[in-house]
């Protein structure tokens, strides 16, 4: 389990009127780390560029922040940037999910996430293919 | 100025009173990105969204979003940082529009009371789109940073809507 306060945010933006099953359409993932070299800010495909050791943290936000369904990550994927202890959990103290980069290098991993179009309506997961560079 | 750490969880609640939206736009920024330009003209740190990509829009996730809207649609501006326990504060200043007449005077944005008890005031807007068309707008946000001595950072940028 990792602990310590995060200082690398990535959030997760969702627009539910464009969320499909299989799709990233409507999905915009930024991070606090442009400063760092983090590209393709904004988009599915962010690649976050972090210092090794960094404490990361992940969330699922509505674009439009009056809606009420409900949106949750249900898992990040391993990868070998997170070393031997610093694969992401659910964080019940800062939400979302948190993890710490253990290894050096770029490396792929996934977020996946539920979101309703509005409460009481089905879930729809959805993947999103992310990329961290640690040096 | 007390400011207690802000929730991270930004989970957000209805006023009860708070004026329903047909569409929004989300601003996401780097607070620290932002202070680290010392003033200077940035062209990253601020990430714009909306949830009508469905209708047309475009340059999501970038400064010079295109938001198109059908004639009549009220659009809410949310603005929050990334890093959500530093204690830096994301506010929305102010509306120009330099081209166009999408909101024409009765449309204009508007303060609304902030969403949730940990938003700060000005970080919730609405304005609606009375005229059919395009306009190029200007966004106005106060980035304040530093807990100590706070400093603000004014950024301002020319995002766009059609209304049709």
């Amino acid at each position: 389990m990792t602990t310590g306060t995060p200082s690398v945010f990535i959030q997760i933006w969702v627009d539910t009127n464009a969320l499909q099953n299989g799709s990233t359409r409507g999905v915009y993932v930024v991070d606090n780390r442009v400063s760092n070299g983090s590209s393709n800010e904004g988009s599915a495909n962010l690649q976050t560029s972090v210092t090794n050791g960094s404490v990361v943290n992940w969330q699922v936000f509505n674009v439009d922040p009056t809606a009420t369904g409900a949106k949750s990550i249900q898992a990040i994927s391993n990868s070998n940037a997170w070393g031997p202890g610093g694969q992401p959990q659910s964080d019940p103290t800062y939400g979302g999910f948190t993890g710490q980069v253990q290894n050096v290098g770029t490396a792929p991993y996934s977020v996946t996430f539920n979101a309703q179009k509005q409460a009481g309506s089905a879930a729809i997961t959805t993947t999103v293919n992310l990329t961290m560079s640690v040096h | 100025m007390t400011f207690l750490m802000m929730q991270p969880s930004r989970q957000v609640f209805i006023a009860p009173t708070g004026i329903q939206v047909n569409s929004c736009i989300s601003i996401a920024v780097d607070t620290a990105y932002v202070a680290a330009q010392q003033g200077r003209n940035i062209n990253a740190g601020v990430y714009m969204m909306d949830n009508m990509i469905n209708n047309g829009s475009s340059g999501e996730g970038q400064m010079e979003l295109h938001t198109k809207v059908p004639v009549g649609f009220t659009i809410g501006f949310n603005s929050v940082p990334i890093n959500p326990v530093s204690n830096d504060q994301v506010i929305i200043t102010g509306f120009n529009v330099s081209q166009g007449s999408v909101f024409g005077s009765a449309g204009y944005p508007r303060q609304q009371p902030p969403l949730g008890p940990t938003q700060p005031p000005g970080s919730w807007w609405i304005g609606q789109a009375m005229n059919s068309g395009s306009q190029t707008y200007q966004i106005q946000i106060a980035v304040t940073v530093g807990v100590i001595q706070p400093v603000t950072y004014y950024v301002n940028w020319d995002p766009f809507i059609t209304a049709q």
